[in-house]
């Protein structure tokens, strides 16, 4: 029927498969994008719909991509208001705003997956909110909170910390 | 695991943390974090995307003496700002030659750059010829001579003034100067803009009775060329040294010669236009051009008493530069400050500096507060506390060490 909106079929790293709009996924991911107009001479003429394989991502990341994808780029489903709006009156603010605060509001192995997945499938408003939120996860914190929060191991020799300790000691 | 993270997405997380300092402690935790964060690449990216945070002011104390007064605590970039007074050189010693101590006025200040002239005993004097002038980096100790406007450049532009208005060829003899610093023109490819970061422009408008000339000195050709010029009798331009011109937003420059109209140059058309109902009575000094939510939108920011009002209008530059402008002026916003004698002191790399004062006539004033707005978001902050003096004052804005690379 041509009033019913057609679907993709996303498949994950460990197999799992997840249904999306293909006009929502086209608009959201450029890496989809491509995949679906390769395909797309192929099925033109066939009712079967399109499985693509995302051998980088796996299923729970997979699942927290589509759900942003669907709030954020579901036509039907987003209030019309310009982003780029810079004079906001306080508590004015983008509908989304609060979703994309909880949206990242997860743990720093998760972050770090979204952050990869949307380097991927090529979603920069998604990419830019996962690294601005891995960013926040710095902002405010001493060095050893910094390597803490992020499993860093200090890798400098004595004299390579001297120096940049010096070089740096205004921002402790 | 995040050490594990590739340079490029280490590149676009690093790009999203503002404050310098937040920056600087990243780079002290690991060797690969320190690798992505002084890279040069890196930095002028984002020097580019961030404006670099204000440390302080440059004063011209007279006498040749320029003095740097850092900004005070809870700032959050105050100590940076301590930091950048340690490495830096305010007394421009670096300057090399017998007369260094002649380069004792700051004119400008933007983008850790500052641009200096020779100091006059007569203060008036010193708008009265082509000004001799030295761009500075006094953080890496670096300066650019700058030659003065060629004689020719000054004549053509007489010739071209008595050819539209009828006016006496003399009358540039009698010309008074204004320089300050633009960054260099920008070019649509981020990496292109990201090359030019060390490339700067200095401008120097040059009035005489009816007639504004703007010359542009670029960094990159060395050369002094005229970019634009204003004529018009219903627009009576007095004097200079009252002529106050900066670029708050995407290539505009403006002044304001009266309570009534604003000059506005256009630099991606380089024409002026007339801004000439402004929406409420201020005085001459304290409104600014802002950039406006939304294209093709002019921003008028006006400090009223005790409150700025923000105002935005559609426009439209046409051929003639005029401005056709197709609605009224929208009120946008107010910010409300507290009650006292307000002052807008200056520009730089979007921030407008104020000075408050008690209201308060008998009391001698002893101290002079300052206060930045951020000119994007109107946010007012607390800048310092300085004796009073009424001297020029500019707004330092940089990068601390090691963050920032030379400008010059």
């Amino acid at each position: 029927m041509a009033s019913e909106k057609k679907v993709v079929f996303l498949r994950s790293s460990d197999g799992e498969a997840f249904e999306v709009s293909e006009e929502v996924i086209s608009a959201a991911s450029v890496t989809i994008k491509g995949m679906i107009d390769e395909e797309s001479p192929s099925r033109a003429d066939t009712a079967a719909t399109t499985t693509l394989a995302i051998p980088n991502v796996t299923a729970a990341t997979l699942s927290r991509v589509l759900h942003y994808v669907n709030k954020h780029f579901d036509a039907a489903a987003v209030v019309g208001r310009p982003d780029d709006y810079i004079f906001c009156a306080p508590g004015d603010e983008h509908p989304l705003a609060r979703f994309d605060d909880d949206f990242v509001d997860v743990d720093n192995d998760t972050l770090i997956d979204l952050v990869h997945a949307a380097e991927y499938l090529h979603i920069k408003k998604l990419f830019d909110l996962t690294c601005k939120a891995v960013a926040d996860k710095l902002k405010g914190r001493t060095i050893d909170q910094i390597r803490e929060t992020f499993g860093i191991v200090n890798d400098y020799t004595v004299e390579e910390e001297v120096e940049v300790y010096r070089e740096n000691s205004w921002a402790f | 695991m995040a050490s594990d993270l590739p340079t490029d997405l280490l590149e676009q997380i690093f790009l999203h943390l503002e404050d310098a300092a937040d920056l600087a402690r990243a780079s002290a935790a690991c060797a690969s974090f320190r690798r992505v964060i002084s890279n040069g690449r890196f930095l002028r990216r984002f020097r580019s995307r961030h404006r670099p945070p204000v440390l302080g002011l440059l004063e011209n104390r007279g006498g040749g003496k320029i003095r740097f007064r850092p900004i005070q605590s809870p700032r959050r970039s105050a100590l940076a700002a301590g930091a950048c007074a340690d490495a830096a050189d305010f007394t421009f010693r670096f300057i090399p030659g017998p007369n260094r101590c002649c380069w004792g006025v700051v004119r400008d200040a933007r983008d850790g750059r500052v641009l200096l002239s020779r100091y006059k005993r007569l203060w008036h004097t010193l708008h009265r010829r082509p000004p001799l002038l030295i761009v500075c980096d006094p953080l890496h100790r670096r300066h650019v001579e700058i030659p003065p406007i060629p004689d020719d450049l000054l004549d053509a532009a007489a010739t071209t003034s008595t050819d539209h208005d009828g006016g006496d060829p003399d009358d540039l003899r009698r010309l008074e100067f204004e320089p300050f610093l633009a960054p260099a023109p920008s070019a649509a490819d981020e990496d292109q803009v990201v090359d030019e970061l060390s490339s700067f422009q200095v401008i120097c408008n040059a009035l005489s009775g009816t007639m504004l000339v703007t010359f542009a000195f670029s960094s990159a050709s060395r050369q002094w060329r005229a970019v634009a010029s204003f004529s018009n009798p219903n627009y009576v331009m007095k004097n200079l040294c009252s002529l106050w011109f900066r670029q708050p937003a995407n290539g505009f420059y403006w002044t304001c010669f009266s309570e009534n109209f604003m000059l506005v140059l256009d630099t991606r058309e380089m024409k002026f236009f007339v801004v000439s109902d402004i929406p409420e009575k201020s005085n001459g000094r304290s409104k600014i051009v802002v950039e406006a939510a939304g294209e093709g939108r002019l921003g008028l920011l006006l400090l009223l008493e005790d409150k700025l009002e923000l105002y935005s209008r559609a426009w439209q530059g046409n051929n003639n530069g005029g401005v056709v402008v197709d609605q009224e002026w929208r009120h946008d916003k107010t910010v409300r400050m507290f009650a006292g004698l307000w002052n807008l002191s200056g520009t730089t790399n979007g921030y407008a500096f104020l000075r408050w004062l008690p209201r308060d006539h008998v009391q001698r004033w002893e101290e002079a507060h300052y206060f930045t707005v951020d000119l994007k978001t109107l946010l007012v902050e607390r800048l310092c506390v300085l004796e009073f003096i009424n001297v020029p004052k500019f707004l330092y804005a940089s990068f601390p060490p090691p963050l920032s690379p030379p400008t010059v």
